[in-house]
């Protein structure tokens, strides 16, 4: 499970994210959306415990990530979304070093089941610099499935990938779901989210809305048809925009 | 053809504004401010004791000056070119080809834009050279105008002998041609110089003197071919009246790089095309060099598939040591032209300057410092390597001091080896206690040093490059971590071993008879654990400054 309590980060003057609680239950896949610069980053970073919150708790599996990070790492997975990978190591070994830094004793089996999987079992004594912007992502994302992790955090995740590697990642992401990970995406590509997500959060520096995603649908859809995730997007982004303006124009009146 | 060059002038203008904006902005960040305060103390403390040394001292002999700058201008070029990137002579970066190649310019107009580019880098860099050399110059103006043409000869002869291993590169034939044309020179000087240079080297009763090096170089021939146009620059530099001599040498430094202007658009028939061929290649190398340093830049992991065996656990750090330890073994040739390049170009002149103030072993102990000062610099298979896989690093279950302890295994290693291979060669000399003490001390120190380089990293990450033959900005950070390393290695040392001096005299106070063995035994166990006590708190601070490390935030663009 994942929880989010209340989360502030701040960069000096800048205020990244603001106030975000959410919660995310094994089984369920929530979609992060928002609009560019909204802290969607920030709040994976954070969650993952790669940047410390300025405020507030995340929890993955139990784990705060503040306080218990090694415990909260050693069941979760963060795939960013732009994978620097070790250009001198080829494909196998970022398997082989994952593997020994989640100390799994017998990885083989399975490393090679999932290179097979992403059509990287060719490229397994390939060096990562050699690799196309795709199969590097491809092999982050067999990293992070290496340990089967509880938690799963993807950034991101189909940026670089073919048609076939989209369908294989939206399936493996589902069947993940299905075996009890929580997992929480963060896509500007809101068909993806529709597709596969089971919660949907909108945000913008704070949580614009929270919920199931059918219960979102359901909420915001007019009486003639039914909203497309599109629709809701710049519906909720929209007004959150104009009362962002309205309340800096009051600060400058001040 | 018609120039449009005043868009890119613009461009210049506005970058230019750029640089001065980001670099006032950043003191308005704390951190900022006290590495420009740190900065401004290393520097003050570094050139203040020169220039006023200089002006007590006196000015030295002008023959003096003009017999080593010449041969210094020359390991300086030798090393720029040797640790270059050879790919594309007009370093082009990715942005810039993005916009510039593919917008309104012909060729003449971006190769101007890029020479206005370095030119303006080389003020700067020659202002502070100027400054430097103030000590052993007459008219500091004199010399900055010098060493600012010595700064553009050097870059467009770099840029020139690329262009020409780029148009040699080519032919096969035409290739095998120079090098052996190059072999045949420096067979030949052998064969017909060796023995002038030796009989030169050997005639005084007071062993090798660095001058007496200096002076039988300048005297044969393929020194005096190699050093006759840097010969104008240091008599430029050094320019004792306004006219003739400084006019009459800035006339020929004029022509000379005027000259190597047209070559360049002589040999650049088709750069624009090269540069789009290898931009990505460059680019790749580019990121490697930032990752391995030095060494990045020409080794190829292509050559094989080296495994090293798994490290074990060791508190996470085995992984993360295993992981650099690969990328290390993967670039053994490229070491090995690392140490080759200091054996050959930098090992006589600190063997000479230390071994002048007394022995060899005095050579051999500036050897050894040297080794910690630079090849720190050098050999980077840490977080500096790792600036782009942070991100990763943190989000592995792996303790903090673990993986500080894993970044640090690899180069620490590698400075041992070095150190124990160094130190081997006091055994010529007989004296076998400095080697075992060199071989006690490497450990820690080695360690203390790459904490502290990879602490002050963490604190202050840059993604640093030299863009052109004297980056001012690179060569500051570069000087800037050798002072502080020199300062820290003084203090931890100098403390360490006095306390160890105190400690063995106490003891010799208790009990008079203690024989010199145990007293130096005593001195040296106690000095080695300062230094290891030292070492530990520098580890501490690393694993702070690595756990602070905002990925956000401090991440370099």
């Amino acid at each position: 499970m994942i929880e989010v309590i209340d989360f502030h980060k701040t960069y000096r003057d800048l205020v990244a994210v603001e106030g975000l609680s959410f919660k995310v239950q094994p089984g369920e896949i929530m979609g992060m959306v928002g609009p560019n610069g909204a802290g969607k980053t920030t709040t994976l970073r954070s969650l993952c415990g790669i940047i410390p919150p300025t405020r507030g708790q995340l929890f993955a599996a139990g784990f705060d990530v503040v306080e218990q990070p090694v415990e909260a790492k050693r069941i979760l997975a963060y795939i960013p979304d732009d994978p620097k990978l070790f250009d001198t190591l080829t494909v196998w070994e970022h398997l082989e070093f994952v593997a020994a830094a989640y100390r799994l004793q017998d990885f083989s089996e399975y490393g090679e089941a999932l290179l097979k999987q992403f059509e990287l079992w060719d490229k397994r004594s390939t060096f990562a610099n050699e690799l196309s912007r795709g199969m590097r992502q491809k092999v982050a994302i067999c990293c992070a499935y290496l340990h089967d992790p509880k938690v799963l955090v993807l950034d991101e995740p189909l940026t670089g990938l073919d048609p076939r590697g989209i369908r294989q990642m939206k399936d493996s992401i589902i069947q993940r779901a299905q075996s009890g990970a929580a997992i929480v995406i963060s896509s500007h590509l809101l068909n993806l989210v529709e597709d596969i997500c089971t919660h949907l959060l909108m945000m913008n520096r704070v949580s614009l809305l929270f919920g199931r995603i059918d219960e979102v649908m359901e909420k915001f859809s007019n009486l003639d048809r039914r909203s497309s995730l599109e629709d809701i997007f710049f519906q909720v982004t929209d007004i959150s925009a104009a009362g962002q303006s309205a309340s800096s124009d009051t600060e400058d009146n001040k | 053809m018609q120039t449009n060059f005043s868009p890119l002038l613009y461009l210049l203008q506005l970058r230019t504004k750029a640089w001065f904006r980001h670099t006032f902005n950043s003191f308005f960040s704390w951190k900022r401010a006290i590495f420009a305060v740190v900065a401004l103390c290393m520097i003050t403390l570094w050139m203040l004791p020169m220039i006023l040394m200089g002006e007590m001292r006196g000015l030295p002999p002008v023959e003096t000056v003009r017999l080593y700058m010449p041969i210094f201008f020359v390991l300086f070029f030798t090393m720029n070119l040797a640790t270059a990137q050879k790919d594309m002579a007009l370093n082009f970066e990715p942005n810039e080809i993005g916009f510039l190649f593919a917008g309104p310019f012909n060729r003449r107009d971006l190769l101007f834009y890029k020479l206005c580019d370095f030119m303006m880098k080389l003020t700067f860099s020659a202002l502070i050279f100027s400054v430097v050399a103030k000590q052993w110059v007459p008219y500091w103006l004199a010399s900055f105008v010098g060493f600012f043409l010595l700064m553009v000869f050097m870059t467009l002869l770099d840029i020139v002998v690329v262009l020409m291993m780029q148009n040699v590169v080519i032919d096969r034939r035409a290739r095998w041609t120079a090098l052996a044309i190059a072999a045949a020179v420096i067979a030949a000087f052998f064969l017909f110089e060796f023995e002038a240079l030796q009989a030169q080297l050997f005639s005084g009763d007071g062993g090798i003197k660095p001058t007496d090096f200096a002076r039988a170089f300048h005297a044969t021939w393929l020194g005096s071919i190699v050093l006759a146009p840097f010969k104008i620059f240091a008599y430029l530099i050094t320019s004792q009246s306004f006219f003739p001599e400084w006019i009459t040498n800035a006339s020929i430094a004029f022509a000379i790089n005027g000259v190597l202007i047209a070559l360049i658009m002589f040999f650049d028939k088709n750069y624009i095309e090269i540069s789009l061929e290898v931009s990505q290649r460059m680019y790749a190398r580019r990121q490697k060099a930032l990752q391995g340093g030095v060494l990045g830049q020409s080794s190829s992991t292509k050559s094989s598939l080296r495994v090293i065996p798994r490290l074990p656990w060791w508190g996470g750090a085995g992984p993360v040591a295993w992981r650099q330890l690969t990328s290390a073994y993967r670039q053994w040739p490229s070491l090995i032209k690392l140490f080759l390049v200091i054996t050959i170009f930098m090992g006589p002149f600190l063997f000479f300057s230390g071994a002048g103030s007394g022995s060899a072993v005095g050579g051999l102990t500036m050897l050894f410092m040297f080794s910690f000062i630079f090849l720190t610099q050098q050999i980077r298979f840490d977080f500096r390597s790792d600036i782009d896989q942070i991100e990763w690093l943190k989000q592995l279950p792996l303790s903090p001091a673990g993986v500080v302890a894993g970044q640090l295994f690899t180069p620490s290693i590698f400075l041992i080896v070095f150190v124990i291979l160094l130190g081997s060669l006091v055994l010529i000399t007989g004296q076998w206690m400095i080697w075992i003490a060199m071989i006690f001390f490497a450990g820690p120190l080695s360690v203390l040093v790459y904490a502290l380089e990879n602490f002050f990293f963490l604190l202050f990450p840059v993604r640093m490059l030299p863009n052109s033959a004297g980056d001012i900005q690179f060569l500051g950070r570069i000087y800037l971590m050798m002072l502080l390393k020199m300062l820290v290695l003084a203090i931890c040392g100098g403390l360490s071993f006095g306390i160890g001096f105190g400690a063995a005299s106490v003891v010799q106070g208790l009990y008079p008879a203690l024989s010199d063995q145990t007293f130096y035994c005593i001195l040296a166990g106690v000095a080695w654990s300062g230094c290891v006590l030292w070492m530990l708190v520098l580890f501490v601070c690393t694993v702070w400054a690595y756990q602070r490390f905002d990925l956000s935030a401090d991440r370099p663009a």
